[in-house]
């Protein structure tokens, strides 16, 4: 018994098993968009009682998409795939190749693709104005004399019978990418307080696990933007790769523009308050002259009621109060004293610089609430096989329905008295294109004066 | 004159337009014909001069984007896309008998967006997710996508009605009397040939989601409803494809599923949005 009689075989090498696998596909998918999917099992007795939580749990419904019975699926529609391809082409790569110029043109049927016409003219005349023709037409066609009978072939597109393959191909290519990112890559989370740095990140699919990165990331600073209705226009991070103590890259980060290094990307997915931590930056216009310079400034990172103080401009300050709501933002109460000796007290915004004018000169104090940017940080060494995946896929369905293969058939067959010219064509798909092309020659031979041809 | 104005106008156009083609398909009065695809031509016209005119007001409020980042504004494109795809078979299959199953469409898009309290009309920011090139390619082949689908769900319904008011339960290829201007082998021809059309550009319309998630979120395939829906939608389309092309498939269980496949795009594009949650929640 060989492979092609195996049973089992024959299933996988049915377009009825891929119409099955298909179907059931669709099917299936419905169920995990509308179940709520990847929520601890409590949530499902709650919602739906113990007995149906128990019986979403067997099926897996609760995390279909990555269950063995979905799994099993897109596997056998894979190996569908492969064993009708490999069943199958042989047999198209013979058709690619075959010779189509060896056909009895006799046996054409006429109608609206094949036309048939009588002159007196001699062969060789036909001949001239058949190959003016299609010049004319920019065909380039083969041509064969029998002594009988001179063949004029143009074929178009042979390989274009592949189509279906390379759409079938992408998917299997689609496949592999994704298996190889799942084996090869990560999808993790961190989060960066602002300046700070982490070497690590934390894997979303195994509880968490640590996953230490070959480099340190740096987050100078977190920004949100808002529209004037209050909606977030941008979340930015300020990101810097450190790598043995050097600085590599530095990229602004938004949530449509991450940063790579490496291998590893880092998205703009989050971001968080950290509590009662506050970077303040304060800069001095002197009125006075210190040592010849007009302006300082200094940053400071510093919580609530601990004294600050700047020696150089001798001043200190502290962060009395901040909102009423607790949430740990602004307006903030600023206690503030300089050499003047004159402590005096000020209100102040988040990223609100605040001019405040002293004797000994002006100061402007900015504070804002820390943050920590929230990353999503993605190895996925098999997004460039998904790609190109994609691109076969659009190419394969292109070549598909949108080109055709094409044989163009021009026969000059004729004795002493009368001379015969047949022009024929077929065409896997788009007849309409055919049957145009076709016409087209006819329709110049039949102007051609020389010819004076009869249609048969 | 606001934008609002004047897509509100196209609703009205694409109503005339109907009655119009209606009208021809009864009274197969030449000059009825010609007023229904002038009244297309104007409703197309009014319809991209509303966008364009939403586009600017974007701008003149300093928020400037493509007006294609809601429902409201998907559902005028939604429009614009299935009269135009329409006014090109008009011209290519040389007959207006299919305009009054498709005109509808345009007209109800259209209807729905103007009329619905489901969702704001208001010219909004756009949020961070959705700052992307990626939103223009895919939201614009989505909805060719969704246009030609629908276009060959039209049609099933003018084969179906034909076929039912008709005793005649030949198949196509046994059936070539003309109806109208048209053979039922033509009208099956023309949904096979949508639903080609329409299967290519959803599925640039998937890629082009899946590269875009994969630029903002950094995960190509999450599963989400949207994701899952436009898949089945997907599948429904391959299956018919297949269907056709193995086992010869046509006629009125052809029409069936191009039926079946546009309920499947409405869900994907109307039901996910309102009836199920996920990260596509930009429509409401």
């Amino acid at each position: 018994m060989t492979l092609k009689d195996n049973d089992l075989w024959k299933t996988f090498s049915s377009v009825r098993l891929a119409l099955l696998i298909i179907s059931l596909l669709a099917i299936t998918s419905i169920i995990g968009t509308i179940l709520p999917q990847g929520e601890p099992f409590s949530f499902y007795i709650e919602k739906f009682g113990a007995r149906n939580a128990i019986i979403f749990d067997i099926l897996a419904f609760d995390d279909m998409y990555y269950s063995y019975w979905f799994r099993a699926l897109l596997i056998v529609l894979c190996l569908n795939l492969i064993v009708c391809t490999y069943t199958r082409l042989p047999g198209t790569l013979k058709i690619i190749k075959k010779d189509n110029s060896n056909v009895d043109t006799r046996k054409f049927q006429l109608g609206k693709d094949c036309f048939k016409f009588d002159t007196t003219c001699d062969k060789t005349t036909a001949v001239g104005s058949v190959t003016k023709a299609l010049e004319k037409l920019h065909l380039k066609a083969k041509q064969k004399d029998s002594g009988k009978e001179h063949l004029f072939f143009y074929e178009r597109g042979a390989w274009t019978r592949l189509g279906a393959y390379f759409v079938h191909l992408s998917i299997l290519i689609i496949v592999l990418g994704a298996i190889i990112g799942n084996i090869y890559g990560f999808k993790a989370s961190v989060m960066v307080p602002e300046g700070s740095s982490v070497d690590f990140v934390f894997s979303r699919d195994d509880d968490n696990k640590r996953i230490p990165l070959q480099f340190d990331i740096f987050c100078k600073d977190f920004n949100i933007d808002y529209y004037k209705d209050g909606t977030p226009k941008e979340y930015k991070s300020d990101l810097t790769i450190v790598e043995d103590g050097k600085e590599v890259v530095k990229k602004n980060i938004t949530v449509n523009a991450p940063l790579t290094y490496k291998g590893i990307t880092f998205y703009q997915s989050s971001y968080q308050q950290i509590p009662n931590e506050f970077s303040v930056q304060i800069s001095k216009q002197n009125d006075k002259d210190y040592g010849g310079r007009s302006s300082q400034s200094r940053n400071f990172s510093t919580k609530t009621k601990i004294a600050n103080s700047w020696d150089e401009a001798q001043a200190t300050f502290k962060i009395v109060a901040t909102s009423k709501d607790g949430h740990g933002h602004g307006p903030y109460e600023i206690l503030f004293d300089d050499e003047d000796k004159k402590p005096a007290t000020f209100t102040t915004n988040d990223n609100d610089p605040t001019v405040i004018k002293r004797e000994s000169g002006t100061y402007t104090f900015l504070i804002n609430q820390r943050f920590a940017t929230g990353l999503q940080v993605v190895k996925d060494p098999g997004l460039w096989i998904v790609y190109i995946g994609f691109g076969v896929m659009l190419f394969g369905l292109f070549v598909c329905f949108f080109t055709s293969h094409r044989n163009i058939w021009i026969s000059i067959t004729g004795d002493d008295m009368t001379t015969t010219v047949f022009v024929g064509g077929k065409s896997n798909k788009n007849l309409h294109g055919l049957s145009k092309t076709v016409e087209e020659i006819a329709s110049i031979l039949q102007s051609d004066k020389s010819l004076e041809l009869r249609r048969v | 004159m606001e934008s609002s104005q004047l897509l509100g106008i196209t609703t009205f156009i694409y109503l005339a337009a109907t009655f119009f083609y209606v009208a021809f398909a009864f009274f197969k009065v030449k000059g009825l014909g010609i007023l229904a695809t002038s009244a297309t031509l104007l409703g197309l016209w009014v319809n991209t001069t509303g966008i364009g005119l939403r586009w600017m007001e974007t701008y003149q409020q300093g928020i400037g984007h493509i007006p294609l980042s809601n429902m409201y504004e998907s559902l005028i494109f939604f429009a614009l896309s299935i009269a135009a795809v329409y006014l090109v078979i008009e011209h290519l299959y040389k007959t207006k008998i299919f305009g009054s199953f498709v005109l509808p469409f345009a007209f109800i898009a259209m209807a729905y967006a103007s009329y619905s309290a489901e969702f704001g009309k208001d010219v909004k920011p756009l949020l961070p997710a959705l700052q992307s090139n990626w939103l223009v390619a895919h939201v614009i082949t989505c909805f060719i996508g969704y246009a030609a689908f629908a276009i060959s769900c039209g049609l099933a319904i003018y084969y179906l009605a034909k076929i039912m008011s008709s005793n005649n339960q030949n198949s196509p290829k046994n059936e070539e009397a003309a109806i109208g201007t048209v053979s039922l082998a033509k009208i099956d021809d023309i949904i096979y040939k949508m639903m080609i059309f329409g299967f290519i550009w959803l599925t640039a319309g998937i890629i082009t989601g899946a590269i875009w998630a994969n630029s903002a979120w950094g995960t190509y395939w999450s599963w989400d409803p949207k994701e899952t829906w436009s898949l089945i939608t997907w599948f429904a389309y391959a299956l018919a494809l297949h269907a056709r092309y193995t086992r010869g498939w046509n006629g009125t269980r052809m029409s069936i599923v191009a039926l079946v496949g546009f309920i499947s795009v409405i869900f994907t594009y109307y039901g996910v949005n309102f009836l199920l949650s996920g990260l596509h929640s930009y429509g409401g």
